[in-house]
């Protein structure tokens, strides 16, 4: 097991929000701007579980990124790898998602904007 | 001349607005939006504190009016006409638990249902100050009085509770706050247009030394303790994709002065995927026995 870095965010308005990452409820901040934030430290092996279940207006967008980093032994962080997904909130309900990120799976950040590695939830 | 920032437009309040500028309904708000409400016009910047795992979140607003093309915050240090500073903590979740999330899972089913279509509720209360400064006349019959300037310091405080309702194929915001504050009628006065000149006498003559046209409130003014209660019922049909939404909505003074109840129906046009941030609507209302229409265009910025 090893240290990661882990940048959420998730873009949308929503009137609320949970998320877990390795079933640790994550507070998230929200920036005034349809931007929820978090920077978290997670001992991970091969893969992080994701869960997230968020409500708010029918039809409403949303985007999820994870940015992951490896952390070094000197404390330093690798290159971040990205992780996104994206749908909107269905009628009748909320949105959830519950995925197991293969960490090995993750592609670069800078390259990831033209091949994002991830789902389209419902 | 100077504009009216109505006293109780409020932190975080959503842009469903009725012609006095007036909501029940707060959602999210982006830091900074500017809003054209035919009749009165604003910048509001506010800042919003929310983490996701409390279930308190505090906000605050800066409101200026715009006159011509700029907003004014703050004239030789202190607040200028129409402008006014509004603080929010909001409560969520009331009469509805959210669903354990540490029990979801791939095969978990689909936990994100509303039961009894109650999908989210949440209280807001409020503190707000406006100041505001402008003109009024007693009649219009001549010879015409003097208008006098007047300066007015809105106080006033005010819960508001929402609620997210879905059937299948519907939303609803559902909103009703009620409040008490100090207040004035000028939303029930007529304006008129006068001529403002100065006149100086060197010797036997006199000279116009300034003039200008000046827009001031006609009949009895007054300052009183207003009890607003309002109430709003949004409804988007599922077939429209969150584009269009229709408000219902009641604005009311119940305390003995200036008293009244006006109801309306609003028509707002959402952006694509964003069904929270009306472009622009139109809301029409009725009081003292006339029917009044608004315009409301909002940019986030």
């Amino acid at each position: 097991m090893a240290n990661y870095r882990i940048k959420t965010s998730i873009q949308g308005v929503f009137t609320e929000m949970d998320l877990y990452l390795e079933a640790k409820h994550i507070a998230l901040s929200y920036d005034g701007d349809q931007t929820y934030a978090s920077t978290d430290i997670l001992d991970l092996t091969d893969e992080i579980v994701f869960q997230w279940i968020g409500r708010g207006l029918s039809f409403q967008q949303w985007t999820i990124t994870l940015l992951v980093a490896a952390q070094q032994p000197d404390g330093s962080f690798d290159q971040d790898k990205k992780w996104t997904a994206g749908g909107q909130i269905p009628q009748g309900g909320g949105s959830q998602l519950y995925k197991e990120i293969a960490l090995a799976s993750l592609t670069a950040a800078a390259a990831a904007g033209a091949a994002g590695k991830g789902s389209t939830g419902a | 001349m100077a504009t009216f920032c109505c006293s109780i437009a409020c932190a975080q309040q959503s842009l469903f607005e009725s012609t006095n500028g007036d909501t029940s309904i707060f959602l999210n708000q982006e830091g900074g939006v500017a809003l054209v409400n035919i009749g009165k016009s604003d910048v509001r910047f506010g800042y919003r504190h929310d983490v996701t795992t409390i279930p308190w979140a505090f906000g605050v607003d800066v409101v200026a009016n715009i006159t011509g093309t700029s907003a004014t915050l703050l004239n030789n240090s202190t607040p200028p006409a129409g402008a006014g500073i509004h603080g929010s903590a909001i409560k969520r979740d009331l009469f509805r638990k959210a669903p354990d999330a540490s029990k979801l899972g791939p095969k978990s089913g689909k936990v994100e249902d509303c039961p009894h279509g109650l999908c989210s509720d949440w209280l807001v209360f409020q503190a707000l100050y406006d100041r505001a400064q402008f003109s009024t006349l007693g009649n219009t019959t001549p010879p015409l009085q003097n208008a006098v300037k007047r300066n007015f310091d809105g106080y006033s405080s005010r819960v508001a509770y929402n609620q997210l309702r879905k059937t299948a194929k519907n939303d609803f915001l559902l909103g009703a706050s009620i409040g008490v504050g100090r207040f004035n009628n000028i939303d029930s006065l007529k304006t008129t247009q006068f001529t403002d000149n100065t006149i100086t006498t060197i010797g036997s003559t006199e000279y116009i030394a300034s003039q200008g046209t000046k827009t001031a409130y006609v009949g009895a003014y007054q300052q009183y303790i207003g009890v607003p209660i309002n109430a709003d019922a949004i409804w988007y049909p599922g077939v429209l994709g969150g584009v269009v939404a229709f408000d219902l909505f009641v604005r009311s003074n119940v305390a003995p002065t200036d008293r009244y109840g006006s109801p309306g129906i609003g028509l707002f046009f959402n952006k694509m995927g964003q069904p929270s941030r009306p472009l622009g609507g139109i809301a029409a209302d009725y009081r003292d026995g006339k029917g009044q229409v608004s315009l409301v265009v909002g940019w986030k910025f």
